[in-house]
């Protein structure tokens, strides 16, 4: 028999044994993984839990008698620490919010000073086709005052700029 | 002297290979390095943490609509550099590579301090002010004189894929659609895991009160028992790839990432576990979060579900129990691989552009 045949065959065969030995084990683990045994060690594992926890506190009692900080005293700090930071993100929350609806609002106001202005020279333009005089009287629609006044700034970059 | 066969060489050379390989190992000689590719942190909200990776790719065509922004939540349990894994063996890569913007919610750390934090501060308040900020910066991106896109195409995996549809649900305004990958829904399909985390058995009020935050280590273990012969399959892969120095890189790279978990804020755990797992809430409904239903029913974007094949920690009957609650289109996709190992492969990041190809 050639070399590479009988390589080849070889490693068939423990490609092999191990699908077999990995067939066997999963069947056994299953039995183990599924049997009242196994589940009466999960349920096992709260008490376990419950006693570390209840050790956690014993020391930490021990070092407040010594009058020393705790993982408590820790765990408390850096917890108002994470609040004032919380409460800093809301406050950035709503200056985006607020910042969000100027820039509706002075839209608005852009979109209102346009159409008075298109309304304005439409105006003109029909007068001078009927051959009337110029269009400055009180009948021509105005800009309303006040959407301009309520807008900190109507330059159309000025939204990309603020962001 | 005795001679060795051919087989019986091979098989000694790759012993003395992995020897090698695991000393150099354990030595830091050889070392990986994940979640390389560039990015910046956009927004940091406690633990929590926006990162953008900006779009690469050919340029576009003039006139041609440019690639959506893609938002992505990441599980809570894992570092988010499972999927930017390696060079080559990177979602993140595919995506920016296809010229996509991409905005990644990595969950960070949480430490003791967070143990009180309820779940809806992830679901909601998280969640929603980072898809907000990751908007803000596409409309700051956008170039002058056009449109914003106002809504992300987004995507979770696993337990933030969990975290991500019930926010959607809930406020749908910033999404315009959504993939769930190997995300677990019908909590009562997912095999052996719902069978232990069951009320009758699994002591959830007395871990939490325990321990606070639940252990890295114990979700580690618990997740390992789900397949107990998985240590042995992956040193027989190892021991029988060890020649290929892709292959050991790929290795060390996932041993490196399954060892670095995360603890699950105790409070959040809590909730999570007993309306997700004993409750399957998200099927049944009847969960009221701060206030508010948590009512898949009420989802309103078209959602995609990938699962993977041989996923045996969120196998696909869990992933596809959306399609049975969600109260809007739903397409379902099974893609080769495991939980993990489906992260790495071609066949993901091939199956999220495909769903971003999508009008």
């Amino acid at each position: 028999m050639p070399a590479d045949k009988t390589a080849d065959a070889f490693q068939k065969m423990q490609g092999d044994a191990y699908k077999t030995w990995e067939k066997a084990m999963g069947s056994w683990w299953d039995q183990v993984l599924e049997s009242p045994a196994f589940y009466d060690t999960i349920k096992a594992v709260g008490p376990m839990a419950q006693a570390r926890g209840q050790y956690q506190k014993a020391m930490d009692s021990a070092l407040r008698e010594l009058q020393l900080p705790t993982r408590d005293d820790v765990v408390r700090l850096t917890k108002i620490v994470t609040q004032i930071e919380d409460r800093l993100l809301s406050q950035e929350d709503l200056l985006l919010q607020m910042q969000d609806r100027l820039i509706a609002m002075e839209k608005e106001a852009l979109k209102a000073r346009i159409e008075a202005a298109e309304a304005r020279i439409a105006a003109a333009a029909a007068q001078r086709a009927a051959g009337g005089p110029r269009a400055e009287s009180a009948d021509v629609p105005q800009a309303p005052a006040a959407s301009t006044e309520n807008v900190p700034s109507a330059k159309p970059g000025a939204r990309r700029g603020a962001r | 002297m005795m001679s060795l066969t051919e087989s019986e060489r091979a098989g000694l050379d790759r012993t003395t290979q992995l020897a090698v390989f695991l000393a150099e190992r354990h030595t830091g000689a050889f070392r990986v390095s994940t979640g390389g590719s560039p990015h910046a942190v956009l927004h940091r909200d406690n633990k929590a943490r926006l990162l953008y990776f900006s779009p690469r790719g050919e340029p576009r065509a003039p006139g041609s609509a440019p690639p959506r922004p893609v938002f992505i939540s990441m599980p809570l349990i894992n570092t988010w550099t499972i999927f930017d894994l390696l060079p080559g063996r990177s979602v993140v890569e595919r995506l920016v590579g296809a010229g996509h913007p991409v905005y990644l919610v990595d969950w960070g750390r949480p430490g003791p301090e967070d143990k009180d934090t309820p779940l809806a501060r992830y679901v909601d308040t998280t969640l929603g002010r980072m898809a907000d900020r990751a908007l803000r910066h596409v409309a700051a991106q956008a170039p002058a004189g056009t449109d914003a896109v106002d809504q992300l195409d987004a995507i979770g995996y696993c337990v933030g894929g969990t975290f991500l549809t019930m926010h959607v649900a809930r406020h749908r305004e910033r999404f315009r659609r959504l993939c769930t990958l190997a995300t677990p829904i019908d909590f009562h399909a997912s095999g052996r895991l719902s069978a232990w985390s069951n009320a009758a058995h699994f002591p959830l009020d007395a871990l939490v009160d325990g321990l606070g935050n639940y252990p890295k280590e114990m979700m580690r273990e618990s997740f390992k028992m789900l397949r107990p012969t998985g240590d042995a399959a992956k040193w027989q892969g190892l021991w029988s790839r060890i020649e290929d120095p892709g292959f050991r890189m790929l290795w060390a790279a996932l041993e490196e990432w399954n060892g670095d978990g995360v603890d699950f804020p105790g409070e959040a755990y809590r909730e999570y576990v007993r309306r997700c797992y004993f409750d399957n809430a998200l099927i049944a409904g009847g969960w009221t979060m701060d206030g508010a239903p948590v009512d898949l029913r009420a989802g309103s974007v078209p959602v995609h579900v990938i699962a993977a094949s041989a996923d045996h920690i969120v196998p696909p009957p869990a992933a596809f129990g959306l399609a049975s609650v969600w109260g809007a289109p739903v397409t379902t996709q099974t893609i080769r691989g495991g939980h993990v190992g489906v992260c790495v492969g071609s066949e993901l990041p091939d199956a999220l552009l495909a769903w971003l190809g999508r009008p």
